[in-house]
Order: C-alpha cells, then structure tokens, then sequence
C-alpha cells in the first residue's frame, strides 16, 4: 500500500461516524482508529456500514455492537440439551465453561463458553436438533 | 420401502440419488458442508442439514454428524454416493448399529475386498483370470526376486491398501525392483496407513473394461455389460467412458459377464458393484479390483439397458428381490460419457476452482445431463472438480460420437476452466475413433500430439 492510498482512507475515516477501519490483505492487517468521546457514541445511533473493497483490499468497518458480542454455534449435529443448572438468560459465563451438551450417536458432547460475558439470547430449546453451525447462545462480552 | 433416504454425498451424484428418489416418493436428507450450503443437492432435497466445514474430514467424512443428521430426521437408510464414505466399512457397520440401513455391500464383504491382495486371492479360487502376481503381500525383498524371475519383467508394485491409480510404481529390472520396493513401502505406509505391497504382472497395452454387476439379499445376481473406461488422464481418472466395451467379441462379451458374476457370487456380493478388468490385446482378461459402489460411469450402463441402477440399488436395499433375469436384460445401442471437469488442461488438469458466471448446457434428442452446476456457481477448492457428465447414446458407436461432438460443441462454461476443449479433441482423435485405445491413450495419442505441436 502506498502513500496516497493510506491518505484515502485516512479521509474515508475522517468523513465517516466510524471510530475505527480496519484494513486485511492476506496476513497483513491495518487498522486506523479515530479519537472521539465515549459521550459521542453513545449519542449516535451506530450506522451499519458494510465491507467495501478499495483498490484491492478489503476494508472491514468494525461494528461497536458487533464486537462485544460473541455467538455460540453448534460444533456438532445432534440434539441440544441444556446442562444442571441451565445457562438460562442473564447468566454470566466463563471463557471455557460448558454451558450444554448436544447429543450426538447417543454420547453427549460438551459445548464450551467462547468468552467470558453475560447470555443475552438464548436461540435453541431443550431437546431440539440441530445442525452443525447453527446460533446456539449470544453472549455480551466483558469489557476489558 | 423407505420412508426417507439421507445422501451423504454432494455434487451431482447428491442430485441423481435425489432424482431416483423422488420418483420412489421417498422423502430425502441432504447433508452438506458449509461450502456447499446453497448448492442444488440442498435445495432439490426436502430436509437439508449441514454437517461441518468445508474440509471433507471434518464434513462428507464426518461419520458422526452424519449418522446423527439420519437420526434428527428420522431418516431410514444412508445412500453413500460414490468416493467419501462409499466404500469404508466401519461406517456401513455403524450405521447398521443404529438401525440405519446403508445402500450397499455389507461391511463384511468390503473387508475382504478392500485388501487388494485377499481380494485377488479370493478371485483367484472363484476362477476369475487374475493378473499373475505375488501370494499376498511381499515379505521380502528375496521373495519378490524369486517372483519376478518366475514371471518376468516389466512388473507393477502396488500398495496393497492404495486405490484410484496411486501406490503404483512400474519396474522394468532386477536393480530397479529391489529400489523401488523400499520406495513403494514408505511411500504406502505414509498414503494408505500400511506398507503392505503387492508384485504384479505388468500387462502390456491394456485396456480397462468393467463390468457392472447387481445382486439382492437373496443370492441372485446378474451383470449389465461391460464399460469402456480407457480414456484416462495421467493419474488414472477416467474422462470418457462407453458401453459396450469396443473390439471384443460377442463370445469376449459374455464370458466377462460371466466372470463377474461368479466373482460377485464368491463373495456373496449384495447391490451395485463393479468389478474392473484388464483386457490385453488379446481379448484376454484379468481382474483388477472391485469397486463396492455406484459408479460415476453407471449412466453409459442405464441407457444401454434401459435400468435405473439407482433405484434398483434402493428396491435391493430395502429387501426387494431383484425383478430381473440375465435373460431379460437386452444391451440397446452405444452410449458415451464425457466427464467435465473443472481443471485447466494446460497446466497438467490442476483442478480450478471459481464462479461459474455462466452456463448452457447440451439437451436435444439421446443427451443426457447429470449436474449440480448453475449460473453464478461458485466451484469450492475442497472436492473433486466433477462438474457436470455428458452421456449420449445411439444405435452404434459412430453416431454416438457424432452426438457428443454436437453436445461439447453446444455446451458452455465460463468463469472456470474446463476439459470440453480436451475432450473435443478426444473425440475427434483418428485412434479414438477407430477403437484403438489402451490406458496409456491419452498420454500417446492426445499429450504427445500436443508437445509436437508446441515444438
């Protein structure tokens, strides 16, 4: 990437709400971030902005809300079970903690907590199947 | 019958199973990849359900997600496809444990036959022709001198676990043989999991010639003719196939289906199976390996004798006999199969990968086309390079060929490279024509051909 190329995107960010662009080609990665108020966000509503390309490379704009929030998808197919006690709503996880089990040729698989948070949305019920993929749990994570 | 097939396949093949299906009124379970989500297997299917990513190890060969997807949808009976997990006997055996019934041999008869050396043993004793070759595996580099000075040179060292053309290395000496050996053993240990290898007589100008065999639980079993399957690209896959097979003899003929059979018999063969010949100059024959599966080839099989196999493959599964006597299956025409794939011909058929921006396929009277690709497909780097096969037939092999000329002519691929281009000039190869190819065809007539031109 040269020059003129960086000062584009400088001004892209400049002339946008967004607090920060970053930039992936391969393994190298750019990210540019703007200094704003945490009173300025909270006032805005955040704008959904969309991956664009910009001479080749691909510019992710990082969502706010996305990014503290992590989902729990199902590793495997089978039926979902919820564990004793349940990981129900509001619950606060552990990265690493088993919040349920799905059973796959009779043998419950254990499901772990991909970050430490708080269970905001619970996509599943008890006993239903699932496929390989599919939204299990949405957890709020801790902000560090 | 069935109530509900899950295929645990992709590709064409998914959409072929699917099709024979349907007219069966059974309901289907696709399984996919996450690659393959909005693929026509998936969409065709009444339930789909994703089994993994992309990678086949962790999808199309993920045995427990798979038995799992039957169970969640209640699916009676897994119909394996072709490649993947067609021909593993520990999934046959685990889907019988719980009460799935897999469409195909039972693990039993795949143990014996996935041991290429047994299965030349058992062959050997059914009086099926075999190649001359070692008694089981090698055990030493003397046994293997004592073999090839009783049988002469040039000979084949196969892997004994190895399949689809690799694990083999051709030997022309003594020097040769005792280094090549070693190669073939590590090299076999590291491919296929066991360093077992095999000698073989190396069969000069050969041709592959397969006959495809039926049988149902209850002993009775019969063959529908031979294919032609010479027509092989430098790592032995097959590009074009035909029924019946060329230049052999109505006498030729029938004492190949006859070996079938009582190969298939030996060893209590149940569904579709294929067992493959070499055919010398002669006309002379030896077995080569069964394969205990559909095959990409079975369509040239279907329009020749007018019977679906797939369906036939479902009614046996469920427990049906087979309605069919020799007698009545009657070989009509010739058919031809061009297989094309997504691979760039010049750059050593390198599978290519990408999205088909645009496709128009062949139709008209006597085509057939099996496929999965439409416009804005993207092609995953992860499997085969199959995209679409290409079958044709008429009332002999001449008119045939002018049929398929037509259909490549008509046919339309843009966003990836294919074959059509490569299989034009198969077809319009004199040697191809007249009926003069072995296995070596496209490397002698059609490779050499192109460096005389670059030259």
């Amino acid at each position: 990437m040269n020059l003129d190329e960086l000062e584009q995107l400088v001004a892209l960010l400049q002339n946008s709400n967004v607090r920060e662009l970053t930039l992936k080609q391969g393994d190298k990665r750019l990210t540019l971030r703007r200094e704003t108020s945490r009173n300025d966000l909270q006032t805005e509503e955040p704008e959904m902005l969309h991956p664009v390309e910009l001479n080749g490379f691909q510019v992710d704009f990082a969502d706010e809300q996305a990014e503290a929030q992590a989902v729990v998808s199902a590793p495997y197919v089978g039926v979902f079970h919820h564990i004793r006690p349940m990981t129900g709503m509001g619950a606060s996880v552990a990265a690493g903690q088993i919040m349920c089990a799905i059973q796959s040729m009779d043998i419950l698989n254990e499901v772990a907590a991909p970050a430490a948070g708080t269970v905001v949305d619970i996509h599943v019920q008890d006993n239903q199947p699932v496929e390989y993929g599919q939204l299990l749990y949405t957890i709020q994570t801790k902000e560090d | 019958m069935f109530d509900k097939i899950l295929i645990a396949n992709r590709g064409e093949i998914a959409v072929r199973i699917i099709r024979a299906c349907r007219e069966l009124k059974i309901k289907t379970v696709a399984v996919h990849s996450t690659a393959d989500t909005n693929s026509l297997p998936v969409r065709m299917a009444d339930e789909s359900i994703c089994i993994g990513p992309p990678p086949p190890k962790d999808s199309y060969l993920n045995m427990p997600n798979i038995i799992s997807a039957a169970r969640i949808t209640g699916a009676d009976a897994i119909h394996p496809g072709i490649g993947f997990l067609s021909e593993r006997a520990n999934f046959a055996e685990a889907c019988e444990m719980c009460g799935l019934k897999f469409i195909g041999p039972t693990a039993a008869v795949m143990e014996r036959m996935n041991n290429k050396a047994s299965a030349r043993e058992t062959m050997s004793k059914a009086g099926v022709p075999v190649v001359p070759g070692s008694d089981g595996a090698i055990a030493s580099d003397e046994e293997a001198l004592r073999f090839a000075r009783k049988t002469g040179y040039p000979l084949l060292i196969k892997a004994a676990h190895g399949g689809g053309g690799r694990g083999i290395r051709l030997v022309q000496n003594e020097e040769d043989l005792v280094r090549q050996l070693d190669m073939a053993r590590t090299e076999a240990a590291a491919a296929f999991g066991s360093a077992e290898v095999y000698l073989e007589k190396f069969v000069e100008e050969p041709r592959h010639v397969e006959v495809q065999v039926l049988g149902d639980e209850y002993g009775h079993i019969v063959h529908l003719g031979e294919r032609e399957c010479s027509v092989q690209n430098l790592r032995h896959q097959k590009l074009l196939e035909e029924s019946p097979a060329i230049q052999l003899t109505i006498q030729q003929r029938s004492r190949l289906g006859e070996a079938a059979v009582r190969a298939a018999k030996a060893i209590g063969y149940i569904n579709a199976g294929t067992i493959e010949f070499l055919v010398d100059a002669r006309g002379d024959f030896y077995f080569m390996e069964m394969n205990k599966r559909l095959q990409v080839e079975h369509c040239v099989t279907e329009q020749v004798t007018g019977i679906d196999l797939v369906k036939q493959q479902i009614r046996v599964a469920a427990g049906e006999k087979l309605s069919l006597s020799q007698k009545e299956i009657k070989f009509t025409g010739h058919a031809l199969e061009c297989r094309i794939n997504a691979e760039d011909p010049d750059r050593n058929f390198a599978p290519a990968a990408g999205c088909i921006t645009r496709v128009s396929l062949p139709g008209g009277y006597g085509v057939r086309v099996d496929t999965h690709i439409t416009n804005d497909y993207e092609v995953p780097p992860y499997y085969d390079s199959l995209l679409a096969k290409v079958i044709v037939w008429d009332k002999d092999r001449a008119a045939a060929i002018v049929r398929m000329q037509r259909c490549l002519q008509e046919m339309e691929i843009e966003g990836v490279k294919t074959n059509i281009q490569f299989q034009r000039r198969i077809l319009n190869n004199a040697f191809y024509r007249r009926g003069e190819i072995t296995t070596d065809f496209v490397q002698r007539r059609i490779l050499s051909e192109t460096r005389e031109e670059t030259l």
